[in-house]
């Protein structure tokens, strides 16, 4: 094994032939910064043509700065195949490889035969019905979900019947939502296909990812929905109640609970059932 | 049932059983490796594929129903596994791990298990319907006359149903005394005819309820799963209408009412295997089991209208009961959640009463 300190830009770092996209964050950079690339980065050939196999991240660091970059070339050639998987070792065996760059490795290695790509959706612990994914076009926003860990296999699985427009739809919906926002919008996309409630693209006029949300659990959900609105009623009717989470209502009641420290509180608790009771005029045994 | 492929375990050889089905089927020895790999050459269906093998396990083992819903104490002689008739909702297609066609051969232990599990079980009912149809394999060999005989002569030790979703009852034995056998058909509307490709029409199933009481048997209709299309309401009531112009509500010894839940594994194999089915239109809900199900309303709703229907035709109906459904789902159809001991003999002795008119001593 060789040592050289290379100039960064030496490096070629062309998309193909890399399995993630470096995303530096502001701390990465200022240790770069400060200290300088401490961890070699892994190559094969010479300081005059280096390929990596682990390290884009650090190189694109060291382009940034105009830093030296530690390189350790390795003497060994390796086919292209060989390259791809000797990538993806190097960075399994150091940090959790994303979902989104395990579907870019599977993508590369599926050109060398289904047999390949199933040993490593294998290795990956992914399932094989994954593999169908990896005819889906996926939209950039996607893509940078994927690599923020906001998509999951299971999420990125419920929307393999999408079309390339209805997948550029959904990309466009993720906006503002947080990773279990976005889970649950895959979610419930897949549903809204399955029970062919309407096109998707008709739900683009509402005006914020959160209520296109809101109207997506409406049509997909409405026996759950509207179980929903009613409790937000009483809970808000009730301030000194607090709803028991019963998941989806399945005894189709609503339970809420209230505790108290003095028979004055008690008597302020039913003060205020009474409220309620006359306020809905004795129709409440159908909510509690 | 067309068989293309016999396969035979080793251990399996030498059994009676073997002896029968092969006689005109030619048969490679082997295990569920060859079979794997036979089904990635492609050369087979899986349901092409009959394996002959020695179970380790018993034979006889109590429904697992569903945690923290009512049971019947139903229990399931699973001797065989596996099913040609490839309805979309069924749950095979996710829980088998071996989705060709399988049978144990070494049923010398049966007769002990059914005697020590009537002994430990009062009003035991046992069922083959778990892991496949009970009717499919008449045409490779008489299990129903098999199991028929052993039940008739436990003589009432144990209460054998046969449960399927096909319409011939031909090789059904006439029962000249007590089979101790309820014989049970699965009905849906001919609507829903596409989710259940294989199964017979529900006319054809009543025409066999028919014929399975000319021979002798008590019967039984399982409405499941019931399916929210949206013209349930008049397809149900219409199927009940039929079923009691044609059957006398007095043979008929129970009817159960289940509505359509699945593992969450099987949802992505319905879309992508039947990208046709209408089973994930309805709303669906994962319940306290995890499994998808109409919602609770929903449910109740259905039940309510089926409940009613029925009696709205009959001053005595059948027994009417609930299949993995909850405490809460009971209260509001029945106003009642019996223990599963309870019903299980309220099931039991509608059975045997109507047996037992049907054969006096």
């Amino acid at each position: 094994m060789i040592f050289k300190e290379v100039s960064p830009d030496r490096f070629t770092l062309l998309p193909e032939e890399r399995l993630t996209y470096p995303t530096l964050s502001e701390q990465l950079m200022n240790s770069f910064q400060r200290y300088g690339i401490r961890q070699p980065v892994k190559a094969l050939g010479d300081s005059s043509n280096p390929h990596i196999i682990a390290g884009y991240r650090r190189v694109e660091g060291a382009r940034r700065l105009n830093l030296a970059v530690p390189t350790l070339f390795l003497p060994i050639s390796l086919t292209p195949r060989q390259r791809w998987e000797a990538m993806l070792e190097e960075n399994l065996a150091q940090r959790e490889v994303t979902l989104f760059e395990k579907f870019n490795f599977l993508k590369k290695i599926s050109l060398w035969g289904a047999a390949l790509k199933e040993r490593w959706l294998r290795e990956l612990h992914l399932p094989d019905e994954f593999s169908r994914t990896l005819e889906l076009s996926l939209p950039p926003g996607i893509l940078e979900r994927m690599e923020r860990g906001d998509i999951d296999v299971k999420s990125l699985m419920s929307v393999e019947s999408l079309s390339p427009g209805e997948m550029e739809t959904l990309s466009s919906w993720m906006g503002s939502l947080t990773r279990s926002e976005v889970r649950e919008l895959f979610d419930l996309v897949s549903r809204y296909k399955e029970r062919k409630v309407g096109e998707l693209a008709s739900l683009v006029a509402s005006p914020s990812a959160q209520e296109r949300l809101e109207e997506l659990r409406k049509l997909v959900y409405p026996t759950t929905e509207s179980l929903n609105e009613r409790r937000e009623r009483i809970a808000s009717a009730l301030p000194h109640f607090r709803w028991e989470n019963q998941r989806h209502f399945e005894d189709g009641r609503l339970w809420f609970r209230s505790s108290f420290r003095s028979f004055q509180e008690l008597s302020q608790r039913a003060e205020e059932l009474r409220d309620f009771s006359s306020h809905r005029k004795g129709n409440w045994d159908e909510d509690l | 049932m067309k068989i293309s492929k016999l396969v035979v375990s080793p251990e399996a050889l030498l059994y009676p059983l073997t002896e029968e089905i092969s006689k005109n089927l030619p048969f490679t020895v082997g295990d569920e490796t060859l079979i794997r790999s036979l089904l990635r050459e492609g050369k087979f269906k899986p349901e092409e594929i009959l394996h002959l093998n020695v179970s380790k396990a018993p034979f006889l083992k109590a429904c697992p129903c569903t945690p923290g819903h009512v049971s019947c104490h139903y229990h399931n002689l699973n001797i065989a596994s596996g099913c040609t008739l490839g309805c979309r909702y069924c749950i095979l297609q996710e829980y088998l791990q071996t989705p060709w066609l399988t049978l144990s051969v070494n049923w010398e232990g049966i007769d002990k298990e059914l005697k020590e599990g009537s002994a430990r079980v009062p009003f035991l009912r046992v069922g083959t319907g778990e892991l496949t149809d009970s009717f499919i394999w008449e045409p490779l060999f008489p299990l129903a006359s098999k199991l028929i005989e052993k039940a008739k002569v436990a003589r009432g030790a144990f209460l054998l149903e046969l449960k399927t979703k096909t319409a011939d009852f031909s090789t059904l034995p006439k029962a000249a005394s007590n089979p101790w056998t309820v014989v049970a058909v699965s009905l849906n509307p001919s609507r829903v005819k596409e989710e259940e490709p294989g199964s017979a029409t529900p006319k054809a199933k009543i025409a066999a309820l028919k014929v399975a009481i000319a021979k002798g048997y008590t019967v039984a209709v399982h409405l499941d799963p019931l399916l929210l299309i949206p013209s349930w309401e008049e397809d149900y009531a219409r199927l009940i209408e039929t079923l009691f112009l044609e059957v006398p509500a007095s043979a008929i010894s129970w009817i159960s009412l289940g509505s359509l839940r699945f593992p969450p594994a099987l949802r992505p194999l319905i879309r992508q295997r039947h990208r046709d089915s209408k089973l994930l239109e309805a709303e669906l809900i994962q319940g306290r089991d995890n499994k998808y199900r109409y919602p609770f309303r929903e449910r109740v709703r259905l039940y309510k209208t089926i409940r009613e229907k029925v009696l709205s035709l009959l001053k005595d109906p059948p027994l009417l009961y609930l299949c993995m459904e909850s405490e809460e789902v009971w209260q509001e159809v029945f106003q009642e959640a019996p223990e599963k001991e309870e019903l299980n003999e309220r099931l039991f002795r509608s059975a045997s009463d109507s047996l037992e008119r049907l054969h006096p001593l």
